[in-house]
């Protein structure tokens, strides 16, 4: 039984000079979000509950092995940091899987965080979930293991209900921040994680054919419209049609009529005027 | 079917171009032809409501926010009305959407 906590990293400490617009970043300041967070201790019950080992993994670069390491502290059998392609859900999906699936093999239960503060979508799971071919349940409260094999899963629905579900393994996991807090790590596994060793694979991108190429650049151009053409011989005839020259302008008529039938005789006289009634009919 | 073609307001269409001058008038207007013009249809026809008629029967104009359209030119069936030639290079409008 391998259950794998994917980890997302990102700088919280990103500053903004005003005056120059210089952005300022700490190079070791990687760190996971609460809703990580909430997924590593997710993974690491359910690695205990199940008798299996526990491994988080994540996509990025080197800042992100201090993320990693708080992982080990907490209790996670191993890290794995994978480089590759990662700038969308999709791209780190399939990042994520390549990696597992060369040093791990294919997990049974993944546990991610439903979302990120760097304006993360929290459409990986998904990706992951169709990349295993494996059962997915997002956004989850609740997180446990359940009968004959199965996760018991919570989920938040609107107007305060809740939504029970028996999750088929192997499935892929996203949970909310506000559910479990991460275990405080003990001293000498802190001490430890700081000695270990991050390992590392690295995850070519997917052939040329595969990828978006961005063709052209250029203001967005709204289609015309498309209006039937205007009858007419000449060009200026044409003109004359489109401009309406020749038209006369509607005018506004008050009538002021102090006997109802008055009022709807003019009224049933504009209409046969303008051709919405026939002379005589109703 | 006129209807159809009278879909955009006035000052929406004229937000969308921008207008560098320059001191030649590319169109010019012979006001006495026009005094004598009983038809107009330049003010009618114009997109940019250049032409404006006075009350002694002439047509007051404007070249400034020009569309370089030529429907004024196209449709004036007066003989010797109005002049029309393209501003020179790096003057008149600028279309600033599409």
């Amino acid at each position: 039984m391998l259950v794998a906590a994917a980890l997302r990293c990102f700088d919280p400490h990103t500053a903004v000079d005003p005056l120059t617009g210089v952005v300022r970043e700490d190079p070791h300041a990687g760190r996971a979000s609460e809703a990580d967070l909430a997924a590593l201790e997710h993974a690491l019950r359910l690695a205990e509950a199940l008798g299996g080992r526990c491994v988080a993994v994540t996509v990025g670069g080197a800042r992100a092995d201090g993320m990693l390491r708080e992982a080990l502290a907490a209790g996670a059998h191993a890290v794995l940091r994978a480089e590759g392609p990662g700038h969308d859900g999709a791209a780190t999906a399939r990042t994520l899987h390549r990696a597992l699936l060369a040093r791990h093999g294919a997990p049974d239960v993944v546990v991610c965080g439903d979302r990120s503060p760097d304006h993360g979508t929290g459409s990986t799971p998904a990706f992951l979930a169709a990349r295993l071919g494996a059962a997915q349940a997002l956004g989850l409260l609740e997180l446990s293991p359940g009968r004959q094999g199965t996760l018991h899963a919570v989920r938040r629905l609107d107007g305060g209900r809740r939504e029970r579900l028996r999750v088929p393994l192997p499935a892929v996991c996203s949970v909310e921040a506000g559910g479990v807090r991460l275990r405080r790590a003990a001293l000498p596994a802190v001490l430890a994680a700081r000695r270990a060793g991050v390992p590392v694979l690295a995850v070519a991108p997917p052939a040329g054919a595969q990828q978006v190429r961005t063709v052209a650049v250029r203001p967005y151009r709204p289609r015309p419209k498309e209006l039937p053409a205007v009858a007419g011989g000449t060009a200026r005839e044409r003109m004359l049609e489109l401009t309406g020259t020749f038209v006369p302008p509607a005018v506004a008529r008050v009538v002021r009529a102090e006997d109802p039938v008055l009022a709807v005789d003019e009224l049933l006289a504009f209409l046969r005027t303008h051709g919405y009634l026939k002379e005589g009919g109703r | 079917m006129n209807a159809e073609y009278r879909g955009i307001d006035f000052e929406d269409r004229m937000s969308t171009v921008d207008f560098r001058l320059s001191e030649r008038a590319h169109i010019s207007v012979d006001a006495a032809v026009c005094r004598s013009c009983t038809a107009q249809v330049c003010v009618h026809a114009c997109p940019a409501k250049l032409f404006v008629p006075t009350s002694d029967g002439g047509i007051l104009f404007n070249y400034e926010q020009c569309f370089e359209c030529g429907t004024c030119y196209e449709v004036c069936d007066a003989e010797g009305a109005i002049t029309w030639t393209y501003p020179d290079g790096g003057h008149g409008v600028v279309f600033r959407q599409g």
